[in-house]
């Protein structure tokens, strides 16, 4: 006993290891940190909106309509006078948790799926695979648009909407690297021992294909962004007066023309949020698979 | 260096278009999945139709009849069974409640917008894409490399129907060379077509790089290397054609994004495309043409996805031998049965 | 180094020193390694995974990744040209011409989406300038002579067996009838039945073309079969070298005597292997003085105070220990 014990202790410190020496290729990354750093930063942001924008994001001021960038506004103002930056900071909220929440939601569901059909295999897997072909086999975007209509606008909607979209790409991710494990000898290993499956899947399994998951959950919350901005662009999705940027952009567009600063910012908002994700999730497939690196 | 006899060639074309049927048969049940999957979620779509067609001044009565008229007042199995059956067996995809036309005519009619842009983004993402993402792979860590890939992470980072509206800004609004909006010539075309196929250029240059970067670590490039070619040799004899098979499967996707980013950019451009077509239909609950728009949308896509595949097969030898064994374990089997 | 006092060498390793860098700290690879070899002639590398057999092979053909790695010194002289010096154009001319290397991994060797034959030929048609022609009929000769039909030319690698990837690997390496070939464990990923046939390919045709060779092994029975000459190689460094004749029947160094304590005898009844304890140093933080001293039974405080020089033992023998005498424990087994 008191040897298994000092073996598990050594497992941990080797799993602690393994942490660390990724987290220590990862701060080693200037890229990946700066993502990191902005994600961060406009977390905090859309946290603390409530208290540090400068107007109230749906105080209107006809005075001051179509206001361009100047220190008062500094993006300006809208068609009803409203702060655009202001707009911005509290649009935060709504266009990072429907990043977060939609992919994590899919990711959540996905993997469930996906080991349960990874590991078994036989009929299941052939019954949700050919499911998984037919979600895939329509554009995501449309998708996403078909729910969405069907569910109505909303926030919570919206992610639904967005998550189903999400769910094949993480089944198969999983179940290929499922079968890529599957056939590994420490399993069998672990099997001799009497491990019962669901702990052979989550603690022998899961870890040992979780890095892809997380490469693309990171990539997933980008792409979901863009895809909720999309939808709130053709109108459906989070809608006004709630200040989603997809939906500050498909306002906009009407006065494009003459206030151009009513699109530009809230679309850098959204490329500042995606690159940054992006720049970390390529710093996180590096430090998690070095030999692509060096 | 000879070419492939003529009977060997005939052997992988007869194996090829045996795959190639099955894989057009494995459509059906795919299409049919996606009708009802589609089906499903424009059932449970809130609005009536009926009254929506009647306008706001329609008695319930006459909803009603009108309801029954149209058959939406049967129960789900049967709807759906009906639809299938019109879609499957009569090859057709209903009328529009609204206009005057069948779905399918407004597809074909709508058609070519969306082709001609899809291809030619699919075109601008392998010709200036792949050439990006080897140049970077070469010049791991120096300045082409970063270059390349500042370009393609903001590519895959900038929303296209934000890049859209910039680029009309830009090009049409201020400096007026281009029109913003509509058909027409060519020129109506370059601003969707560059704003569409941004983020494929730059996903397919990533993809590129990384598959690259794998390849040029492999044993068999130190064995090419140790046999004395050349850097440009080794690159183009034995990296390139290794990397590139895994991209064919990008370049398949990509298709779906694009197709994806089609029906955002239609309704940028105003172009009346397919995508312009069904996004308006969702807006007017005319589900008819949602239904028929992304099932042909979906079809497209498998097609295309076929197409990757069976290039796929041809080009990686190990995947052609697959079918090679089939072929053969089926005249093991006509041999054993006859 | 070697007695061979005929001129100059045909090949000839000067103090050769390469280090990998690989996150932040420095891996001493090689260090000083010096040896010569003559046409005709089999040098045995022998030690441990990781002591840097590999990379001296690949330093030879100029084919480490570099970066990691990077040469800091040394000279290898291919009949008294430094090859290291030479320009990337001129080196190419040379491998896979004069020198050239068959690989431990057969499995990933071969490019997976070219036939077989083109990969032969192709280094056929660069190097003897000959139509494609004239080189596919070469490759076809070379497949036959490791014993592979030459109507198998167009097929990939994945339609042969491990074995026989091993010897298209040879046959490759064998196209241009090279004077010197680096053959890197050709035998360790294959089943040991096939591991005799492709030693005996890669011997006879060894001696037909009258190729120098580096065998590069842990194994002491290839080295039995094959070498004239063995150099124990140990954290980089040439820790013993002589004849096989002197290694095998007088080993000096303590290491290579527990090489040899670690190689089961039938003709003994010696009821269990006696392995060497420890494990090999770190290469990025090696011992002050002698490497093995941390494993050595025979250290002492001498030993870990300051590098270790060759000394001569007589013949071409030469060994890096300062405690030989108390090493070699059978009596009368040293030279005299």
């Amino acid at each position: 006993m008191a040897n298994s014990a000092a073996v598990s202790v050594k497992v941990r410190k080797k799993k602690e290891s393994q942490f660390s020496l990724v987290m220590k290729r990862l701060s080693k990354n200037k890229l990946a940190m700066a993502g990191f750093v902005i994600i961060l930063i406009l977390f905090l942001l859309a946290i603390l909106s409530s208290w540090i924008m400068p107007y109230n994001y749906d105080e209107m001021n006809m005075a001051e309509r179509f206001a361009g960038p100047s220190l008062k506004h500094l993006c300006g103002t809208d068609e009803m006078g409203r702060d655009i930056f202001s707009r911005l900071l509290y649009g935060a909220r709504a266009s990072l948790s429907l990043g977060f929440l939609a992919t994590i939601i899919s990711t959540v569901i996905g993997m469930a799926i996906g080991s349960v059909v990874g590991y078994f295999g036989g009929m299941a897997d052939t019954v949700i695979m050919r499911l998984v072909d037919i979600l895939q086999a329509i554009p995501g975007i449309l998708l996403a648009i078909a729910i969405s209509a069907c569910l109505g606008s909303g926030f919570m909607n919206t992610v639904i909407a967005l998550s189903i979209g999400g769910i094949p790409m993480t089944v198969r991710l999983l179940r290929g690297s499922i079968m890529g494990v599957r056939k590994m000898e420490y399993l069998e290993a672990a099997q001799t021992i009497n491990c019962s499956v669901p702990r052979l899947i989550i603690k022998h399994i899961l870890p040992n294909s979780i890095s892809p998951i997380i490469v693309s959950v990171t990539m997933g919350i980008g792409n979901t962004i863009l895809m909720a901005a999309s939808l709130s662009y053709i109108g459906l999705g989070v809608q006004p007066p709630t200040p989603e940027w997809g939906a500050m952009l498909s306002a906009a567009r009407t006065y494009m023309r003459d206030y151009s600063h009513m699109v530009l910012f809230p679309g850098l908002a959204i490329a500042l949020v995606v690159l940054s994700l992006n720049m970390l999730g390529d710093g996180l497939r590096d430090a998690l698979d070095p030999k692509l690196k060096k | 260096m000879r070419l492939p006899s003529f009977r060997e060639r005939k052997g992988v074309f007869i194996l090829m278009w045996k795959y190639i049927i099955k894989r057009l048969l494995w459509m059906i049940p795919v299409l049919l999945g996606i009708s009802i999957v589609i089906f499903t979620i424009m059932y449970f779509c809130p609005g009536d139709p009926a009254a929506s067609i009647l306008g706001n001044s329609a008695t319930p009565a006459a909803i009603a009849e009108k309801r029954a008229e149209m058959g939406l007042d049967q129960p789900y199995m049967v709807r759906l069974l009906s639809y299938l059956n019109q879609v499957f067996l009569h090859f057709d995809l209903g009328d529009s409640y609204f206009q005057n036309q069948s779905v399918m005519s407004g597809i074909l009619y709508r058609l070519p917008y969306t082709a001609t842009i899809a291809f030619i983004c699919i075109l601008l993402q392998i010709v200036i894409g792949t050439p990006l993402g080897i140049t970077a792979a070469v010049h791991q860590n120096g300045l082409a490399d970063r270059i390349c890939m500042v370009i393609a992470l903001a590519g895959v980072s900038i929303p296209g129907f934000w890049l859209a509206m910039m680029l009309v800004l830009f090009f049409a609004v201020k400096l007026g060379w281009l029109p913003p909006y509509g058909v027409g010539g060519l020129q109506y075309f370059i601003l969707p077509c560059v704003a569409n196929a941004f983020a494929g250029i730059a996903s397919q240059a990533r993809q590129t790089r990384s598959s690259m970067l794998e390849v040029i670590r492999s044993d068999y490039i130190v064995t090419a290397r140790a046999k004395g070619l050349s850097e440009r040799e080794i690159l183009y004899k034995h990296a390139l054609p290794n990397a590139l098979i895994p991209i064919i499967t990008v370049v398949g996707n990509g298709m779906g994004m694009m197709l994806g980013g089609t029906v955002v950019i239609e309704s940028v451009f105003s172009i009346p495309g397919i995508g312009m077509y069904t996004t308006s239909a969702i807006n007017n609950r005319d589900y008819p043409i949602v239904m028929g728009g992304v099932l042909f949308l979906g079809a497209l896509f498998s097609l295309i996805m076929l197409l990757v595949d069976v290039i796929y097969a041809y080009v990686d030898p190990r995947i052609k031998a697959q079918y090679e064994g089939q072929q053969k374990s089926w005249r093991r089997r006509k041999k054993a049965n006859g | 180094m070697n007695a061979n006092k005929k001129g100059t060498p045909f090949i000839e390793v000067k103090n050769l020193t390469v280090h990998y860098t690989s996150e932040g700290k420095v891996i001493h690879a090689v260090n000083n390694v010096s040896f010569s070899l003559e046409k005709g002639e089999t040098l045995g590398l022998v030690g441990e995974t990781g002591a840097g057999k590999t990379t001296i092979a690949k330093s030879i053909l100029r084919i480490l990744p570099e970066p990691p790695a990077q040469v800091d010194g040394g000279e290898i002289l291919l009949e008294g040209k430094n090859i290291l010096a030479l320009s990337n154009d001129d080196m190419r001319k040379i491998r896979g011409r004069k020198i050239s290397m068959i690989f431990q991994d057969p499995m990933t060797a071969l490019n997976p989406v070219m036939r077989i034959g083109n990969q032969i030929a192709e280094g056929i048609a660069l190097h003897e300038k000959v139509s494609g022609k004239a080189a596919e009929e070469k490759a076809k000769k070379m497949l036959e002579m490791v014993g592979i039909p030459g109507s198998r030319y167009r097929d990939y690698p994945h339609q042969f067996s491990g074995g026989m990837k091993q010897r298209v690997v040879i046959a490759m390496a064998l196209a241009c009838s090279p004077d010197l070939l680096l053959a890197d464990e050709p035998t360790t990923a294959l089943d040991v039945t096939i591991q005799a046939q492709v030693l005996d390919i890669i011997k006879n045709l060894q001696q037909e073309l009258n190729t120098a060779m580096i065998m590069i092994t842990h194994d002491l029975g290839i080295v039995a079969e094959v070498c004239d000459n063995v150099a124990v190689v140990y954290a980089g460094e040439v820790v013993e070298y002589g004849s096989r004749e002197e290694i095998f029947d007088h080993p000096w160094h303590p290491y290579t005597v527990g090489l040899f304590g670690s190689l089961p005898d039938i003709n003994s009844d010696v009821e269990r292997l006696s392995p060497i304890a420890g494990m090999p140093p770190d290469p990025s933080n090696l011992p002050e003085g002698c490497a093995f001293a941390p494993r050595c039974p025979y250290a002492a405080a001498e030993c870990r105070k300051a590098a270790v020089e060759l000394k001569s033992l007589g013949g071409t023998h030469i060994c890096r220990c300062i405690r030989q005498m108390e090493a070699v424990q059978a009596p009368g087994a040293g030279h005299n």
